[in-house]
């Protein structure tokens, strides 16, 4: 395998987008990771749960709306260092040959701010839309928990969801209808962040259309079509403060085959 | 298990994973990184009923050959080719999407050579955190080279997605030769179209078109090859 990296990629992959605003202050605290995250240890019997929850420490960045840059590494961030996201919500946005892609990450999500594969290569430009923390997953914490190797399988597992979640959203590419593109990636949001109520499920995600647009490879204004469609067919309805309501259940299966039921209008895709 | 089990030490067959050490620490850990590996014939692999669920294990990480992963909602399939040095888990199965809704195959590509990271190799190389983390982070690279695949999959023209594919894989897995890059690849129509998020028939078209301008040339071996001047003629293509 030879490396090709760094010949003249930047041209053709474009320019890495820096954040236009400064990045908000943060502060940085020691905390027990499964306090913060238990559902890592599941794995672990009763007895050997509660001496790693003692002992495996790690060191936590909150993070506030805006631009996100962590600072948890020092002044010297290696590439393949991780963070875990504990809360809040944060979008990743690659620019390259003039479309930009952007995903959403979350509670759980395992991260890595600061790596790039090679020079030229796009790199992913941080925001954070919800506030929250992250714990950075160094070598120190995983000498903390090597008696413990299931837990490094669970980090590896978390890290492996971001890539599921990537691989279901290029399924989205495949849709012709900007308005099932919707109706499929709010199902996937559900599934993870939805909370229940009578009249349907409540999605808390401060995204814009034009955010959604990057999300689902389309235009703010197809975006912006296809939600006013949607929210008269009553699947998805904008409330307020970031809200959203997703009726019918969290399976993008279902809710596309009901989506489909209905009379569609919506323009296609180019 | 099926086929034919054999061990390698992976710090030797994988020789990035090796840059995360020191001289020193390398010279300690090369012998504590054996790893049972198999051989895989091509075609469909039950890899969740081959494997089971271990979640302890840090992975498989492929060390030859590369494998299709196939992501499917009612009709639609997308792919994704993972090859030499990714890191798999294909056991992972958490509720971020319903697996009657979303369905996953695997299938091989090229005979495959994998190791398997079990949970006696993380106890071993546990002692070399940074290595830990190596392996670990294989699986990020999976996902930044994903979000790369959807801005592909978001170009208007065919042809152009289908050429920075190719570049895309050559980045990963391409050699320089005299005459380009050639990508030791072997891919149909259909699943390039999987892969860029477009119709078979139009792939073809796109190829036939690339081919004519010696952009990307279909090899006897089922191989690909694009130019080495690829970034500029992409350039040029992205912007007629």
């Amino acid at each position: 395998m030879e490396d090709l990296g760094g010949r003249d990629a930047s041209r053709v992959l474009g320019p890495s987008r820096a954040p236009i605003q400064p990045v908000p202050e943060t502060s940085v605290r020691i905390a027990r990771l499964l306090e913060l995250d238990p559902d890592l240890g599941d794995a672990l019997p009763a007895a050997a749960f509660s001496a790693a929850r003692d002992k495996v420490l790690v060191r936590v960045e909150t993070f506030r709306v805006g631009p996100w840059k962590p600072r948890l590494a020092g002044r010297a961030p290696r590439p393949g260092l991780a963070v875990l996201v504990i809360d809040g919500l944060l979008v990743r946005e690659i620019e390259s040959a003039g479309r930009v892609s952007a995903e959403l990450l979350g509670t759980g999500d395992v991260i890595y701010p600061w790596d790039i594969d090679r020079p030229g290569a796009p790199t992913g430009v941080w925001c954070a839309i919800v506030p929250g923390q992250v714990a950075l997953l160094d070598e120190s914490l995983f000498a903390r928990i090597a008696p413990w190797p299931v837990l490094a399988g669970a980090i590896a597992s978390r890290s492996t969801r971001r890539g599921r979640v990537l691989a279901a959203l290029a399924l989205t590419r495949r849709m012709r209808r900007i308005d099932e593109r919707l109706v499929f990636i709010f199902a996937l949001f559900a599934e993870r962040w939805g909370k229940v109520r009578p009249d349907g499920i409540c999605l808390s995600l401060p995204v814009t259309h034009e955010l959604l647009g990057r999300i689902v490879g389309a235009r703010r204004q197809s975006v912006t079509t296809a939600l006013g469609d949607l929210r008269v067919r009553g699947l998805i309805t904008a409330l307020t403060d970031g809200q959203w309501l997703l009726a019918g259940p969290a399976d993008p299966a279902a809710l596309l085959a009901y989506s489909r039921a209905t009379v569609p209008r919506t323009e296609e895709a180019p | 298990m099926s086929g034919a089990q054999e061990h390698v030490e992976v710090l030797d067959a994988d020789r990035e994973l090796a840059s995360a050490l020191s001289a020193e620490q390398l010279k300690l850990a090369r012998a504590h990184t054996q790893a049972r590996v198999q051989r895989l014939p091509v075609g469909g692999w039950d890899a969740i009923g081959e494997y089971g669920e271990q979640a302890a294990w840090l992975g498989l990480l492929i060390l030859e050959g590369f494998v299709a992963r196939e992501t499917s909602c009612e009709q639609e399939t997308a792919i994704e080719v993972i090859g030499p040095g990714d890191l798999l888990r294909p056991w992972d199965h958490d509720g971020e999407y319903p697996l009657a809704s979303i369905t996953t195959r695997w299938r091989l590509l090229e005979p495959t050579l994998i190791a398997l990271l079990d949970d006696e190799f993380a106890q071993r190389i546990s002692a070399w955190p940074a290595l830990t983390v190596a392996v670990i982070g294989r699986t990020g690279r999976r996902a930044r080279w994903l979000a790369v695949r959807l801005i592909i999959s978001q170009l208007r023209r065919i042809d152009a997605r289908v050429f920075y594919l190719f570049w895309h894989l050559a980045e990963r897995w391409g050699s320089h030769t005299p005459e380009g890059i050639v990508i030791p690849l072997r891919l149909t129509h259909a699943q390039i179209g999987e892969l860029i998020g477009a119709q078979r028939p139009s792939v073809t078209t796109a190829l036939s078109q690339l081919g004519g301008e010696q952009l990307v040339i279909r090899l006897p071996d089922g191989g690909w090859r694009i130019p080495s001047d690829t970034p500029d003629r992409l350039d040029e293509l992205l912007g007629r």
